[in-house]
């Protein structure tokens, strides 16, 4: 055959003149046969080819092959049977037109079309494949099949592009919704800043967010000022974005170990004297006072966990029905606030498990006896799960368990409380500014004016920021002191209160201290 | 026309010889056949029992695998077996895109499943079958199945 190269009858002949009688075609595809058989089809190189069919008229052929080798080996012109494609199983010869040239690609003894081998190739590279390597592999000897093709690099880069943009996608969606959330922050820790410190000192704060040199800027290498730019301000925008998660860290006690760290990295990192942070003087600077708050707070705190949280705790507890106490089973301990908090948590909890079974009871009464039952919402997915029980429950399964409401009102409780904290934490800086505001109009106006226009502060209440700082503490601190009062007092109206009796003669409640 | 001239060629030759244990039942047209199966050895868990299995063929065979199940009827059971569920959706690596061949057949694969049921020794299904089997709807080829065990 012309399309053969001579090396290739060469090494194909070895193998047929041993003459394996059974299928002299095929000698690897018959041992992988019986050794999958006795071993699993499921290892890798189980891949059984089976073309047994052929035997007798294999073995017909090769004996004529055998007799008629040395005649082969000087014509080198006819083979001694007809090939057959492992592709579309088609023998040599067979085919009505012929369908393409034939492709030996790799050691074993292989062939086939070259139009089915570009067929099986373009799925294997197909982009929708699922594949691992790159290399085509000969299924039977796992030898690499090489192809030649017009090589482009503009295609070959573009197609690693594609690669690698998909392969970032997910990262990328991370990293947009990280910046946008550092973003949101920094505008608000931005806005914090000018709301307490007002115009002027916000200005010097933020000074290097100005732009310096608008046209260094515009004229210069962008990369140079892009620098240049992160070289200026990496402080202040780190600082800006820290702000709201401060304040809500503030909130809890999760952040109580590095709170009081923070300024001394604050000070240590501080590169060139600034004049909003003076020691030594009186009044305090600004960056002083500031960076003073989270000892302050673990103070204040400390204190008002010694003093006055146990009371606290008591009062609360005080005006609990005493069937809760009775129903928590803990009566002696139920003068605790956290435990009621607790007992809530739990019973959500044990309601989830209540609630499980009966879902999937109802799924079962839903779903009809089919071999392949129809789409089940997976567990995995409790929400809307929880939206459709009660629904589910109320067309099919007799006495839905009533729980589910309360503990959806629990949950919400929670979240509610959550975003209390947080909101509250971010308006801190606003409140803290209208307090100062407060106490600039109510207290007299010597304390709270500067001698003259460009004189500096000579307390802590003439600059703007020192009033929201002290407005900020004082809001804390009377915010407190209402709440204590409102709880001691709820606890003693408690215990003075009195079921009033019915005057007949009068035809309504008796008022207290009159008798009947 | 690949698959059709392909499809003819095992069918001629499957009537002429096939491997022990398997008998071609239905082969109306090139796109579903349906062979019997016996395991050989005598596993207790399959002697005597004859399995049912059901070939799908897209018009992209042998580029692409076939999609091949066991068939629960009133004569034929789906065999227990930790990688064949019991709607009969078998999770042989074989049969995905991944490891499948067009050196494979229609025989071989059969063949494969022979072996596949004749090493098996445990009497169950795979985990997780109960809900797989209820909440599947989509068709063999379209599961991404996970091959972590390449033992059994």
């Amino acid at each position: 055959m012309a399309s053969l190269p001579q090396s290739q009858r060469r090494r194909l002949a070895p193998q047929r003149s041993g003459s394996d009688l059974q299928n002299p075609a095929f000698p690897q595809a018959e041992s992988s046969l019986t050794r999958s058989d006795s071993i699993s089809a499921k290892s890798e190189d189980s891949q059984t080819i089976l073309i047994s069919g052929r035997a007798s008229q294999d073995a017909a052929t090769s004996t004529a092959a055998d007799s008629k080798q040395q005649q082969q080996q000087q014509q080198q012109e006819e083979r001694p049977e007809p090939r057959r494609c492992w592709i579309c199983f088609s023998d040599e010869g067979d085919e009505q037109q012929p369908v393409s040239e034939w492709r030996s690609p790799c050691p074993c003894a292989l062939t086939a079309h070259e139009t089915c081998l570009l067929d099986w190739v373009a799925n294997l590279e197909a982009p929708s494949a699922r594949r691992r390597s790159s290399k085509i592999l000969c299924p039977q000897c796992k030898s690499e099949i090489i192809l030649a093709r017009p090589k482009s690099y503009i295609v070959t880069g573009v197609n690693a592009l594609e690669n690698l943009s998909s392969r970032l996608v997910l990262p990328g969606v991370l990293s947009l919704a990280v910046a946008s959330f550092w973003y949101l922050c920094w505008v608000h820790g931005k806005s914090a800043i000018f709301i307490v410190f007002g115009p002027r000192d916000a200005d010097q704060i933020l000074g290097p967010l100005r732009l310096h040199n608008i046209a260094e800027a515009e004229e210069g290498s962008s990369l140079v000022a892009f620098a240049r730019h992160v070289r200026q301000r990496w402080r202040l925008d780190l600082g800006l974005s820290l702000i709201p998660p401060m304040l809500i860290s503030s909130r809890s006690s999760f952040a109580d170990g590095i709170l009081p760290i923070l300024p001394m990295l604050f000070f240590v990192t501080k590169p060139d004297p600034d004049p909003l942070v003076e020691f030594g003087k009186w009044p305090p600077s600004a960056g002083l006072s500031f960076a003073l708050l989270p000892y302050l707070r673990s103070i204040y705190n400390t204190y008002y966990e010694q003093v006055w949280a146990e009371r606290e705790r008591r009062w609360l507890a005080e005006v609990e029905p005493r069937a809760a106490d009775a129903d928590a089973g803990n009566g002696a301990n139920a003068d605790n606030a956290d435990d009621v908090l607790e007992i809530n948590v739990n019973l959500a909890v044990l309601e989830e498990w209540d609630d499980g079974p009966v879902v999937d009871q109802n799924i079962q009464v839903i779903a009809p006896p089919a071999p392949i039952a129809p789409e089940v919402p997976a567990p995995a997915a409790p929400a809307p799960q929880q939206a459709n029980a009660p629904n589910q429950a109320n067309a099919n399964a007799p006495a839905p368990p009533p729980p589910a409401d309360n503990r959806n009102f629990n949950l919400t409780m929670s979240t509610t409380r959550l975003a209390e904290t947080i909101l509250g934490a971010l308006a801190f800086p606003a409140v803290s500014a209208a307090m100062g505001e407060l106490l600039r109009l109510t207290l007299p106006k010597a304390w709270t004016a500067r001698q003259g226009p460009g004189t500096k502060a000579a307390g802590l209440l003439q600059a703007r920021w020192g009033r929201s700082l002290i407005g900020g503490c004082a809001f804390v601190v009377m915010r407190d002191a209402i709440m204590l009062y409102v709880r001691w007092r709820m606890a003693r109206d408690h215990r003075r209160r009195r079921v009033l009796d019915y005057d007949r003669k009068k035809k309504r409640a008796a008022r207290p201290g009159e008798r009947a | 026309m690949l698959a059709t001239r392909r499809l003819q060629k095992e069918l001629q030759k499957m009537h002429a010889q096939l491997a022990p244990g398997l008998t071609l039942v239905k082969a109306e047209d090139l796109t579903e056949w349906v062979l019997d199966m016996r395991v050989l050895d005598d596993n207790p868990l399959y002697t005597g029992k004859t399995f049912r299995l059901k070939f799908m063929f897209s018009q992209k065979y042998p580029i692409e695998p076939p999609e091949v199940i066991f068939v629960q009827d009133a004569e034929h059971t789906i065999p227990m077996h930790p990688h064949i569920y019991s709607n009969g959706i078998i999770c042989l690596n074989i049969l995905d895109k991944e490891a499948w061949s067009p050196a494979q057949n229609v025989e071989s694969v059969c063949i494969s499943l022979q072996s596949m049921l004749t090493g098996n020794d445990k009497n169950e299904r795979p985990p997780g079958d109960e809900e797989f089997v209820r909440g599947n709807t989509r068709r063999p080829r379209d599961i991404n199945f996970y091959f972590h065990d390449n033992a059994v």
